[in-house]
């Protein structure tokens, strides 16, 4: 045991300014993303509603556009204002658990970023086992959420982190089936290897019809890995005030609302890298261009694409919210289990025989 | 398995066509944001057209306003106010002090000081209940009719709660001070004076001699004779003799930048008279109103704004210590400067300068046998009032009953205003004829409401009129008849059918129209079965003209016929209908 020790740390000794670095970078993107996030996100519901959106807060006076896409420093000005709130822990309450889910669920995140590529190079680490790095440790979450909905000692949180529980695993199973597609044709679990197979082939999406399927079965479900409306049970607030997240306020709720950009970035880059060429720009996909565009694959090109196309997807999945209702307990279960997996059990069939005969 | 499919089919439908229609919005979020970016971006206060005219109907109510320079403290607006949020409080100045509250624009003599007049517009509910009650209209609330006094103020917002409370009142301290507020300024700032003084110095007041302040009355302007008074008023208390307190008087004038070149005569006057007056407070009462002419004199003047006026200069002048003639004349320079001057105020302005003629007596009342209510008879009202006003003279001057009768009759000569008639009436009131009187007043039985009968409203106001004008001067019936026959022709409104209803007052013409009364017994009801309801209304009210002339059936019809006529609305089924009202009865 003392020898486990001793090498953790030797390990963080001789690497650990590197780590640190790593992690600070980590944070720092999910810390921008949820800025970003949040904002892009108040506006898009303000315009599919008719509204404005926050117009009003700015950053050293400026305020942003003064007719549509004003009030840039609202989410930052919300951000501070969270971490000066109070720290509330209800009497109740299983104290130890309210004060450690948040972080099971931050880091459940945070850890996922460590094998999810910005482009070729721009990346902590290159794993071969990067995709099934990335969907455990996206899974992780789900005990940061049990452990909430238990400590806050509340029925509502109770039921909202049970139904978040149940939730997650079962659309772990759609999700997975649809990625082992990929998998299973280009023969690797590393996300590097994907995506050199999609440069000699083509994007994956194109791979054939069963492909294209299996890319809104994975989209679908993270979606609603990531607790979203239409797929927002867990928290549902016509019914259980805030889910798993009642008790919770200041730092500890802000740590919830960055866990929740942050995997939303994670499963719209996931899905990106996985189907829809990664880094690879669209050009190189057709032959029509000349050969002297192609500059435009370079290492800053690259994650240039792979952001484009992450953000594009961000934006169908607030483009899902602010479209859809809630679906009730029994058709969330009813998509996953009696739709979404049906189809991509017959899809990892039907790829399996396309694979043989082409 | 097919219904599995289908819904998966018809699912993918609606989340298309459910993210189309976000997109959509998305898209085109140029034209359809609703939002108004408020302190940046104002809506326009919107036309108010909502079928009335704005003076008729007040819609905006932005805030409420008071013009204070005609609030006259009645506190109507306060016991209105059903959240109590108008705060007013008044200063009676003392009866006999001289402190002019002033006269607001529709002429009314204002008796309080108001020295608060608060609204909380964050209190108020916009009920216009205020609004009503007032009778001088200086309370309202801003826009609607009144828009073009203030700016509708849009937000109507404020920071604070300070500025929405909304003080109106420009009584200065002065001002209040000169009403006689020193008490209420105390216990405004907070000063409570002694309760033991104050009783001690109440009770000096009574047995003290009142302070003459005659010769300081005769400084115009209200300000620097409260100055004025106020120093005097010290330098008395503290038993200065005269020649001080005058140069105190002086010396507060100048310290307050009010002294004029020409007030030197008046501290001369303070000086030189005495600072008490020797008689106690009873005394000076009586003494004031016979000092001078009596203002009640000019209540005779019919004319609001004239009246107004005429008594402003009234005390202006009595102020300036002036005597009756001296007024007369200033009254007379004001009217003129207004341009109201007329024969009637004149006439007024006469008694006044008439020497003694204001040294009301009251014995002389008592032993004055004439009576002035025969007076009344007089049917012009110019030479009623001469007559009165010289009856008044000479019962003053307590003349004789036929002294009184001969001067009487002289004015009126003067005022080339004598007739037969008049003279008549004027030897009347000496008490040896008053049995002559009574008695044609019992022969006056004629029947005024035989004239309700006349349908316009302005001829049978005419009518009535010159009908009471003869019963006052006591005309035998015939006379009446033909006076207002006279004064109706004379206003050319004179018409035949006119003529049967005023001779129909006469008695003697009574029984010949009773009778035809009782056989009008035709039934209004009929007319119900006219559809039109102007029409119906036209031949009730035709009907109804007819009753009450007592017409004979077929004129009823007539009558009505010719008015539906007039107006062209007499079709054939109306036509019928009317003339049921005579089958029926056959």
């Amino acid at each position: 045991m003392s020898g486990f020790w001793q090498a953790t740390m030797d390990l963080i000794t001789s690497y650990g300014s590197l780590i640190s670095l790593a992690g600070l970078a980590i944070f720092g993107v999910m810390a921008v993303n949820a800025l970003v996030a949040v904002y892009f996100e108040r506006k898009v519901s303000a315009f599919m509603q008719d509204r404005l959106g926050p117009m009003e807060v700015g950053i050293f006076g400026f305020k942003g556009g003064r007719k549509f896409w004003g009030g840039i420093g609202q989410t930052l000005a919300d951000a501070l204002k969270l971490l000066t709130k109070e720290d509330v822990l209800p009497d109740k309450s299983d104290k130890a658990l309210m004060i450690l889910s948040p972080f099971i669920i931050f880091v459940g995140a945070f850890v996922t970023f460590v094998g999810v590529p910005f482009s070729s190079y721009l990346l902590i680490s290159r794993f071969d086992i990067g995709i099934f790095f990335i969907l455990a440790m996206s899974s992780v979450g789900v005990v940061g959420i049990i452990l909430a909905g238990w400590g806050s000692n509340n029925k509502w949180s109770l039921y909202g982190s049970l139904r978040s529980a149940a939730q997650i695993i079962s659309y772990e199973i759609p999700a997975g089936l649809s990625i082992l597609l990929v998998v299973i044709t280009a023969g690797t679990l590393s996300i590097h290897g994907i995506v050199e197979w999609q440069a000699e082939h083509r994007w994956f999406i194109f791979h054939s019809p069963f492909a294209f399927i299996a890319f809104f079965i994975y989209f679908i479900s993270g979606v609603a890995e990531t607790n979203r409306t239409p797929f927002d049970i867990p928290e549902a607030e016509s019914e259980l005030v805030a889910g798993w997240m009642t008790e919770f306020s200041g730092f500890r709720w802000a740590l919830f609302f960055l866990s929740e950009y942050a995997n939303m970035l994670i499963i719209s880059l996931l899905a990106s890298v996985v189907f829809l060429g990664g880094w690879l720009s669209p050009m190189a996909m057709f032959d029509i261009f000349p050969e002297s565009w192609m500059i435009m694959d370079g290492a800053l090109w690259g994650m240039f694409w792979l952001l484009l196309k992450a953000i594009i997807l961000i934006f169908v999945m607030m483009w899902f919210r602010w479209t859809f209702p809630r679906l009730r307990v029994d058709q969330l279960m009813y998509l996953c289990w009696k739709v979404l997996l049906p189809f991509s059990l017959v899809n990892l069939v039907a790829v399996s025989i396309w694979e043989l005969l082409f | 398995m097919s219904e599995y499919f289908s819904n998966i089919v018809s699912g993918l439908k609606s989340f298309t066509k459910g993210l189309q229609l976000t997109m959509q919005h998305f898209n085109n979020r140029k034209k359809l944001v609703a939002t108004l970016q408020y302190p940046h971006e104002k809506w326009p206060i919107p036309e108010r057209n909502i079928g009335f005219e704005l003076e008729e109907y007040n819609v905006i109510r932005s805030r409420l306003e008071v013009d204070i320079e005609d609030c006259i403290g009645c506190l109507k607006c306060e016991r209105a106010c059903p959240v109590d949020c108008i705060k007013i409080e008044t200063i009676k100045p003392p009866k006999g002090g001289d402190f002019d509250c002033g006269v607001t624009t529709n002429g009314t003599q204002k008796k309080m000081l108001v020295p608060r007049f608060s609204i909380d517009m964050t209190e108020c509910m916009f009920c216009n209940l205020c609004v009503f009650p007032c009778p001088e209209e200086c309370i309202y609330m801003v826009g609607g009719p009144n828009s073009s006094k203030h700016e509708i103020e849009y937000e109507f917002a404020a920071r604070e709660r300070s500025p929405l409370i909304f003080e109106f009142a420009v009584a200065t301290e002065k001002e209040i001070i000169a009403a006689g507020g020193i008490d209420y300024l105390n216990k405004k700032k907070g000063i409570v004076p002694d309760e033991k003084p104050k009783e001690v110095k109440s009770t000096l007041k009574k047995t003290e001699p009142k302070l003459n302040f005659e010769a300081v009355n005769a400084f115009t302007d209200r300000m620097t004779r409260a100055l004025a008074k106020k120093a005097f008023t010290a330098g008395a208390r503290a038993g200065s003799d005269a020649a001080t307190v005058a140069t105190q008087v002086k010396s507060a004038l100048v310290d307050a930048d009010k002294f004029l070149p020409e007030y030197e005569s008046i501290i001369e006057n303070i000086a030189s008279s005495p600072l008490m007056t020797s008689a106690g407070p009873t005394t000076e009462l009586k003494a004031k109103p016979a000092s001078g002419p009596d203002i009640k004199l000019l209540n005779s003047i019919t004319d609001k704004m004239v009246r107004g006026t005429a008594k402003k200069a009234f005390m202006a002048a009595k102020r300036a210590g002036k005597d009756g003639a001296g007024i007369s004349d200033d009254i007379k320079k004001a009217l003129t400067d207004a341009g109201k001057l007329t024969d009637e105020v004149i006439a007024i302005l006469k008694s006044f300068s008439v020497p003694g003629n204001s040294e009301v007596s009251n014995e002389s009342s008592v032993a004055s046998a004439p009576d002035i209510k025969k007076l009344n008879s007089i049917e012009d009202k110019m030479v009623r009032g001469l007559a009165k006003k010289s009856f008044m003279a000479a019962k003053r001057a307590k003349s004789s009953a036929a002294d009184t009768v001969a001067h009487i009759l002289k004015d009126l000569k003067e005022a080339d205003k004598l007739t037969a008639d008049l003279e008549d009436i004027v030897k009347s009131i000496v008490p040896d004829t008053v049995d002559a009187t009574p008695a044609p007043k019992t022969e006056f039985n004629l029947d005024i409401k035989k004239l309700n009968s006349i349908e316009d409203k302005m001829v049978r106001g005419l009518a009535k009129k010159s009908f009471m004008a003869a019963k006052r001067a006591k005309n035998s019936a015939a006379d009446t008849v033909t006076n207002i026959l006279n004064d109706l022709k004379e206003a050319d409104k004179l018409t035949p059918d006119l003529e049967i209803i005023v001779k129909s007052i006469a008695p003697d013409t009574v029984a010949a129209t009773q009778a035809p009364k009782t056989e009008f017994n035709l039934d209004i009801k009929k007319l119900n079965l006219i559809e039109d309801k102007m029409i119906r209304g036209m031949a009730k009210k035709a009907f109804m003209a007819a009753k009450r002339a007592a017409s004979t059936p077929e004129e009823t019809v007539a009558q009505i016929e010719a008015v539906l006529k007039e107006n062209d609305k007499l079709i054939d089924e109306v036509q019928t209908t009317v003339k049921s009202l005579l089958e029926n009865e056959s």
